[in-house]
């Protein structure tokens, strides 16, 4: 098994027991002419078995925070400043990342489109076999078996044997993105980082999706930071929303609070925007 | 403001909205008649019917939705609707031809007149190309049809800031990626959008632009779309007709409202009970 890595500065001992906790997390990316501020101060924090919902706009940084946690950015964008720290040790900060073998085995991620979490080149069985046998190295062949089909029944999927033996192009979309958050939830890690992991489900399945969560968190105490544009689902599902608008947190809280008496100008727009089943549904050819 | 999609719609194609050129524009733009695909199992001879026996059909000017289970075939249709995937076997007519029957060069030619915006946003544009480039490669294709229009205006219309023109797939957010998809998709100025969740990774107040898009570049140059969605809010809002599909089959369809207020399948009922949002609703 890898080392645990080493820091240079010890983590502080933690009196919250967050099990994430991102403080004042500056991103930013070169491009040919300038560099840009991805995220500009973002502060949030996960306790054991809480879920946090991250909402906001379309380019507001969602899916910059939720890659700098598992220190996957893209190439040319880099952590200017602040800390991120998981269970009390610094995983992120200036000069400190890149990949973490520790990290992988705490984390997992769903990443936003499903071809992003997926190699295309290989058999689900063989994906979720190696994310199972990184984890534990001596795990036996029966129970990479057992445990991928498990997996894949949890997530509603009624032939694991045919979506085991597939590529992720024979899949439908949903089905690739419930292969992806099997991966992610496999081998039972303590955070769980979920972005616009439900866009390509049914809702009847996306329910079956968020009671596994559910599951998980009552059960195993999992933390979630759980991305999405649907604040249908985000008022169901999470116990706290943050809202980003320009790579900042504009309003946070817990859900119902901010659902319902929303501070920030930006949420409310977005609160109006919500198409509702009864009214909203202004249709011209009706 | 530079040209808009209505202007440009309008204005640079000269035919009238509803009566596109080519087949007297009076037959549905899509007809599918009892339809079946099958794919191959994975590691054994055993086909299974993806798409079991289906028909739609689409009239000029018409938004026509679709919803059902995950896995039930929406997308196998999409892509036999539009050529671009397995055809199988019944009834397959685009813009009054048998699609079977077109020769590649006519199917070319049809091409520009179907476009698709597929599921995965980012797994559709090529990640060499910038938004720029991968606009510059389509106008040469088709410099006429493609010239209501500039790069600025267009992406403008998809509420994209001009300066994403130069930034590359992995440098979009989500949501950008998809706006760009869509874009790429209109400014050809088809006759049948086919969009497959084109809005499923909008927040909502884009959501609420990009529809109404849609909508006009239907209202102006008579596009009409099939329009693949899990949120039965957005079809309900932006779509006349709806075919809910479970298990390869279509199972109910039918005028929005009455589909979605009185649900006759059992399936269509249950997709409605599962809407998220139980909690928001009791608080209001
Ligand atoms: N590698 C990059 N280089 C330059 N800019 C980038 C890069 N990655 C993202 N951006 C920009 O940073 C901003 C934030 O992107 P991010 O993907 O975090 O947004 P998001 O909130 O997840 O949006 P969406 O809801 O559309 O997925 C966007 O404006 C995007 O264009
Ligand atoms: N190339 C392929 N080879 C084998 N099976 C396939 C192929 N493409 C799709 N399938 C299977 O056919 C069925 C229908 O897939 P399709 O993508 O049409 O579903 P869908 O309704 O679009 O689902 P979703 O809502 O999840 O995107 C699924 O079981 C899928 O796994
Ligand atoms: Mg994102
Ligand atoms: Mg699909």
């Amino acid at each position: 098994m890898a080392a645990e890595p080493t820091f240079e500065t010890a983590p502080a001992a933690r009196p919250d027991g967050d099990l994430l906790a991102v403080r004042d997390l500056t991103a930013t990316a070169a491009l040919a002419d300038r560099s840009l501020t991805l995220l500009d101060g973002v502060s949030i924090a996960i306790a054991p078995g809480e879920v946090l919902g991250v909402v906001g706009e379309s380019g507001s940084g969602k899916t910059t925070l939720a890659r700098a946690v598992v220190g996957l950015l893209e190439r040319n964008v880099s952590i200017a400043g602040g800390a991120i720290e998981l269970a009390g040790e610094t995983i992120v900060a200036p000069g400190v990342g890149a990949t973490d073998q520790a990290r992988g085995r705490r984390v997992g991620m769903v990443f936003q489109g499903a071809s992003r979490s997926l190699n295309p080149l290989i058999r689900v069985r063989r994906q979720l076999a190696e994310v199972l046998r990184r984890h534990e190295p001596g795990i036996s062949r029966d129970d990479v078996t057992r445990r991928s089909e498990d997996v894949l029944r949890e997530m509603r999927i009624e032939d694991p044997d045919r979506v085991l033996d597939s590529y992720p192009h024979q899949l439908s979309g949903g089905l690739r993105q419930r292969v992806a958050i099997a991966l992610a939830v496999v081998t039972r890690p303590s955070l769980v980082i979920a972005d616009e992991c439900t866009t390509a489900l049914d809702v009847t399945t996306q329910a079956e999706v968020v009671r596994l969560f559910r599951t998980l968190i009552d059960d195993l105490g999992l933390g979630l930071l759980f991305v999405t544009h649907d604040l249908m689902l985000a008022s169901d599902l999470c116990d706290r929303i943050v809202v980003m608008s320009q790579g900042r947190v504009v309003e946070s809280g817990p859900t119902a609070e901010v659902l319902d008496r929303p501070q920030d100008p930006y949420t409310r727009r977005l609160l109006a925007a919500v198409p509702t089943w009864t009214e909203g549904v202004e249709n011209p050819h009706a | 403001m530079a040209n808009t999609l209505e202007q440009g719609t309008a204005a640079g194609s000269g035919r009238r909205p509803g009566t596109p050129p080519g087949d007297g524009g009076t037959g549905p733009v899509l007809e599918i008649t009892d339809l079946v695909i099958e794919h191959r199992r994975e590691r054994s001879r055993e086909m299974f019917r993806a798409v079991d026996g289906v028909s739609l059909a689409i009239g000029a000017g018409e938004t026509v939705g679709v919803v059902g289970e995950s896995g039930s075939g929406k997308t196998t249709l999409a892509m036999a609707a539009t050529g671009l995937g397995a055809t199988g076997s019944g009834g397959l007519r685009l813009l009054g031809r048998d699609l079977r029957a077109l020769r590649s060069r006519e199917l070319r030619a049809l091409r520009p007149e179907v476009q698709v915006v597929f599921q995965d946003p980012h797994g559709s544009l090529d990640p060499r190309q910038s938004v720029r480039s991968g606009l510059r490669e389509l106008r040469g294709l088709q410099p006429e049809r493609t010239s209501w229009i500039d790069d600025e205006a267009l992406l403008e219309q998809v509420r994209l800031a001009p300066e994403l023109l130069d930034r590359y797939p992995h440098q979009l957010s989500g949501g950008q990626a998809q706006r760009v998809c869509i874009a790429r998709a209109l400014v050809m100025r088809p006759r049948l959008i086919v969009a497959d969740e084109p809005t499923s990774g909008l927040d909502v107040s884009v959501q609420a632009d990009v529809l109404e898009l849609l909508r006009a570049s239907q209202r102006t140059a008579g596009a009409s779309m099939l329009f693949i969605s899990h949120d039965l809010a957005v079809v309900r809002s932006i779509c006349q007709q709806v075919h809910v599909m479970f298990r390869g089959k279509v199972v109910e369809s039918g005028p929005v409202d009455q589909v979605f207020t009185d649900p006759q399948d059992p399936y269509t009922r249950r997709l409605i009970e599962a809407m998220p949002g139980a909690r928001w609703r009791a608080r209001r």
